[in-house]
């Protein structure tokens, strides 16, 4: 334990950065992660890495990237294999958004329009891999500012099922998380948990 | 004019203990067949069959129930209603505890993780706790595994932990002619047998509660029927704890519960019948959504009755 709070402190750097991906989406034609393989190929905006935090930043910003992505693709294909989250997230967050799409599927939901991301900061990079299964796992904080006005989620008859006071853009705060970081440091990277955060809203 | 009278009853009464040994039931009832105007006392008694039924062997056992179940009543979801759930699922492994099924998070989330609840990764674990009956899902940390429902104990057993509270045991015999030296019966006259000084330990009903494995059981025990045998070969089986005998009964047989003997006792163990009652109770018990049945048999108690040879003198 003593051992991981100092390498907590020595690898821990708050970067807010407001990374370049964000524009990604922006331009409504969002990366095909088939044809694109989200984790082997970070953002090409992005600077090059000089040190192994840089470089997980940079990792970690495209897998958020790939991921909003991925989720828009299921979400408006039902038909697309849900194993796709695989390639882009793991632990709570994968099982969270598996038994989300299922669910959805099931009811015969589905989205139209794409969430974008607008602001993408990251707050922290911890690389302490002592013990991955157990969480003590090469670790990026980004805060995700996404926008949904244009997005709305339809049932089997065409009817809305989105709240009405649904506010358009919000915050959430992902733990990318690498756990093969000892054979893949750059490519592994996934989504690993999520939660609301209380920020000003950003503008879509 | 009274040994006419005399010869007349022990007929009457070798009558109707043929009738009675016949009727194994024994849940009959006694009426005067002629009453002697004078006195008023009845002459002849006879008895009254109750209406042949077969010997109701009561409810039957309903096995072991299912360990896993839901309830979220205490959440105040009333649909679906308590009751069972597979013990197993794509989620995980339902544990009663939770009310939902529990699946350790692998790999585990990163240091910071709400899951985490402020615990650091190597201390204790992080589970997800799924309810597909609410879609409900929550993320939470636990130091050790929860326990997993299928792995325990079903509702019959935890019945059994509340049936073990409540100190069954077998009736305390209640028998004309009265065991013990200085007592016997007749060739011929009516054995009463009952259950003497009832209580909810010997005859029920009686209720208790037991819970273990998150599963909460009560149940409530009552005395179905008591198999008699009789030392003669006999068996009579009576529904409930039968009758007491009292002295104004006389001759009469019991109503609920008797035999009689047609042999005496002589060249027995001790030249004595042993009686022995066998109690057989249902129990019935609710819990865990779930009802069912327990049949328990085998309280046994016996005592020792010397029966003799009725001599009528005549002159």
């Amino acid at each position: 334990m003593t051992n991981s709070r100092g390498v907590l402190s020595l690898a821990t750097a708050v970067l807010l950065l407001v990374a370049g991906t964000s524009c990604a989406n922006d331009d409504g034609d969002p990366a095909d992660p088939r044809s694109n393989p989200p984790a082997s190929s970070p953002s090409s905006s992005s600077p090059t890495p000089t040190s192994p935090s840089e470089s997980a930043t940079a990792a970690a910003t495209a897998t958020v990237n790939d991921y909003y992505a991925i989720r828009n693709q299921l979400r408006r294909d039902p038909e697309q294999p849900l194993s796709m989250l695989k390639s882009v997230a793991i632990s709570t967050e994968l099982a969270t958004q598996q038994t989300l799409f299922k669910r959805e599927r099931k009811q015969g939901l589905h989205q139209t329009g794409e969430t974008k991301v607008v602001e993408l900061e990251v707050q922290s990079v911890n690389l302490d891999n002592s013990d991955p299964q157990a969480g003590k796992v090469p670790t990026v904080q980004i805060d995700v500012c996404f926008d949904v006005s244009g997005v709305d989620v339809l049932d089997a008859d065409g009817k809305s099922v989105v709240t009405p006071d649904r506010p358009d853009t919000g915050w959430i705060r992902y733990s990318v998380a690498n756990y093969e970081w000892d054979s893949d440091p750059d490519g592994a990277w996934r989504v690993a948990s999520s939660q609301d955060i209380e920020r000003t809203p950003c503008d879509a | 004019m009274r040994r006419l009278i005399t010869n007349v009853v022990l007929t009457a009464l070798a009558a109707a203990s043929l009738i009675l040994s016949a009727s194994t039931s024994a849940v009959a009832d006694t009426t005067c067949q002629v009453t002697d105007p004078e006195t008023g006392v009845c002459l002849i008694w006879i008895e009254v069959p109750a209406p042949e039924e077969p010997n109701d062997p009561g409810p039957k056992d309903t096995g072991h129930g299912q360990s896993c179940y839901w309830d979220g009543t205490a959440q105040n979801i009333h649909k679906p209603p308590p009751g069972p759930v597979p013990c197993s699922s794509e989620y995980g492994y339902w544990s009663n505890n939770y009310n939902c099924y529990i699946w350790l998070v692998d790999p585990q989330p990163p240091a910071g993780d709400p899951g985490w609840q402020g615990h650091e990764p190597g201390d204790g674990a992080v589970y997800r706790c799924y309810q597909p009956q609410t879609d409900l899902e929550i993320y939470m940390w636990s130091a050790a595994q929860p326990p997993n429902s299928g792995a325990g104990p079903t509702p019959r057993e935890v019945a059994t932990l509340a049936i073990d509270q409540m100190n069954l045991s077998a009736i305390n015999i209640g028998i004309a002619p009265k065991p013990g030296p200085g007592s016997i019966g007749i060739v011929g006259m009516p054995v009463w047998m009952w259950a003497a000084n009832p209580d909810s330990h010997t005859v029920g009903p009686i209720n208790a509660s037991a819970s273990a494995g998150g599963i909460t059981v009560t149940a409530t025990a009552r005395l179905h029927r008591v198999t008699w045998d009789m030392g003669d070969g006999a068996e009579v089986i009576c529904n409930g704890p039968g009758t007491p005998y009292k002295a104004e009964y006389d001759d009469r047989s019991s109503p609920t519960c008797g035999h009689t003997y047609q042999k005496s006792s002589a060249g027995k163990p001790g030249n004595k019948y042993t009686v022995t009652a066998t109690s057989d109770w249902v129990i019935t018990w609710a819990g865990a959504g779930q009802t069912g049945t327990i049949r328990l048999n085998g309280l046994t108690r016996a005592v020792e009755i010397s029966i003799g040879e009725a001599q009528v003198l005549v002159n």
